[in-house]
């Protein structure tokens, strides 16, 4: 097996996406966002409630691969408690982390920046983050 | 027997020294081009390029006959009746399209027009997209758990005389061969106008559409051994002429001034614009490649390899095979355990096994099916036994690393 795909496949990744914290539909939620990858078919519900401004609550269910079911768990945890300028900070830092190694960075993050090494994966760690994105940026403008 | 190593050697790709030899099972997106078609591609660019229809010196003219040469060993290939049943196009999509657009005029809502759950998009988005253009109905046979079609749906769809019905010959995604003698015939007592996809049968059997009888059929060049940017409708010569030429320009037309235009027949009058000329003739050479090696033969090879990598993945645990058991193509769609197609092919990939996963392009069906995707291998005349052992080896690397 490569070093590389020894990298990727990390055991923080494969238990990140076996892990079912947050992983529950909240048909409630008072946001529901879809992040869905027409190439793949990956397909998540980010479900969003708001206190004020702030993120009170965030879930997620759906289909995906390892990288993208890892990525968006990592996601939801880091959600609860930001406003919406926290929010797109946190995930200007996670993009800035996936692609520079010289980043400060945990472990699950350096695996999950290895995605960028295999053909057509990049995508995968940023799906559900840049639907965040763009509902946060839309919301404010 | 056929010398498949004799075979490989023609293929530059295989020879190319990367680190890891390429294992190459997408066969059913795209073959690789033999040395022949190569030098057929670059022998026009090279010597004999100039623009066709048009020019009034020698090599204009030759590049012209070249072009039609091609259309007639097409049309040999497939048995049509005349050379001018054979339409030059971008591919499978673009003669989809031409068709239905080119029908657009004659359909409103009084009109159905059937497809099956089955077919590639290429086969589905033109027909739903004039469906809603002229507000005639889409009507979606269903596809069984095994991933047949349902007949009885299918047949008692045909005998409500739709307008059109539009089928692949075999299912990308699962290698489904569908009877299509059988309901081209049911729908021509009928009176409906067929349509069939053979993108995945042109290099797997023999296609003779006089025997077929069907109204239009399309396939890709690409899918055969040819270059990429060519592909072909054929169509009984009177349905073609009621087709509306879809795209408008340079070539097609008789006349025009400012008022009107008068366009040529088929197939000129559907091939607007300056067509792939080099790629069409380099068609011609890898059809010429194929009837060299003989189909026949070259589907019992395809066969001996699908039947032993079935066997070796029904060996391996946790491997589900998906699609009909029997009546397949060389296309075997599995799933391994819960473990997502994109995972799978990313491991497979870095041992140098090129497969397909995902949807195939083929959303309805893995609605039908009630997956996400699958993983896809599709083997051709190049392939051989240690291909499928590699792609064996490396699927147990998949369960180490995921499991
Ligand atoms: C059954 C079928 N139909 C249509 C197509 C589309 O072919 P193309 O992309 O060459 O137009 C394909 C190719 O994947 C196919 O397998």
């Amino acid at each position: 097996m490569s070093e590389s795909l020894k990298k990727l496949y990390n055991h923080l990744i494969l238990d990140r996406q076996k892990d079912l914290s947050n992983f529950e539909k909240n048909e409630n939620a008072q946001i529901t966002l879809e992040a869905y990858n027409p190439v793949c078919g990956d397909q998540f519900k980010l479900y969003l409630d708001f206190d004020n401004n702030t993120i009170s609550k965030a879930s997620y269910y759906g289909y995906g691969c390892s990288l993208s079911r890892a990525s968006t768990s990592l996601l939801v945890e880091l959600l609860p408690g930001k406003s919406g300028k926290e929010v797109l900070e946190c995930i200007q830092s996670y993009y800035r982390q996936l692609e520079d190694d010289k980043e400060d960075r945990s472990e699950l993050i350096k695996a999950l920046s290895m995605a960028k090494e295999f053909p057509g994966r990049k995508q995968c760690v940023v799906l559900s983050w840049d639907t965040v994105k763009h509902f946060i940026q839309n919301k404010r403008a | 027997m056929l010398d498949i190593d004799n075979i490989r050697r023609q293929f530059p790709i295989f020879s190319t020294t990367t680190k890891t030899p390429l294992v190459y099972l997408d066969n059913a997106a795209t073959t690789q081009k033999p040395l022949v078609v190569l030098e057929r591609l670059q022998r026009f660019y090279s010597y004999e390029n100039a623009n066709i229809h048009r020019g009034i010196y020698q090599l204009a003219d030759d590049a012209t006959r070249h072009f039609e040469k091609a259309r007639s060993r097409v049309a040999q290939f497939i048995n049509a009746k005349y050379p001018d049943e054979v339409v030059f196009c971008s591919g499978t999509t673009e003669a989809i399209n031409m068709v239905a657009q080119g029908l657009r005029k004659y359909l409103s809502s009084d009109h159905q027009l059937v497809v099956t759950a089955m077919e590639h998009h290429a086969n589905f988005v033109p027909w739903q997209t004039v469906c809603n253009q002229t507000g005639a109905r889409l009507r979606v046979i269903a596809v069984k758990p095994d991933g047949t079609l349902d007949r009885d749906q299918l047949d008692a769809a045909i005998r409500q005389k739709p307008a059109v019905l539009a089928l692949t010959h075999i299912s990308n995604t699962l290698g489904t061969i569908n009877p299509v003698h059988e309901i081209v015939a049911l729908a021509k007592e009928h009176g409906v106008i067929t349509v069939v996809d053979a993108a995945q049968s042109i290099a797997y059997d023999h296609l003779d559409v006089k025997d077929l009888d069907c109204d239009f059929l399309a396939f890709s060049g690409h899918k055969a051994f040819g270059p990429m940017g060519i592909g072909v409708l054929y169509g009984k010569e009177e349905q073609l002429a009621r087709l509306e030429p879809y795209q408008q320009g340079g070539s097609m037309i008789i006349k025009v001034s400012e008022e009107s235009t008068t366009f040529k027949p088929p197939p000129h009058g559907l091939e607007a614009g300056t067509p792939p000329v080099a790629e069409a003739v380099a068609l011609g050479t890898a059809l010429d490649f194929i009837s060299g090696i003989g189909l026949s033969k070259i589907k019992v090879h395809n066969h001996s390899i699908l039947l032993y990598a079935k066997e070796k993945l029904s060996s391996l645990q946790g491997v589900q095979q998906i699609g009909p058991e029997n009546e397949t193509s060389s296309i075997v769609s599995f799933l391994m355990k819960d473990i997502h197609p994109h995972d799978v092919a990313t491991i497979l990939g870095e041992s140098g096994v090129a497969v397909r996963a995902g949807h195939h392009c083929a959303q309805p069906l893995m609605q039908a099916l009630n997956i996400h995707g699958t993983v896809r291998a599709s083997f051709t005349i190049y392939n051989n036994r240690e291909d499928v052992d590699q792609l064996i080896d490396a699927l147990k690397t998949v369960e180490k690393v995921m499991l």
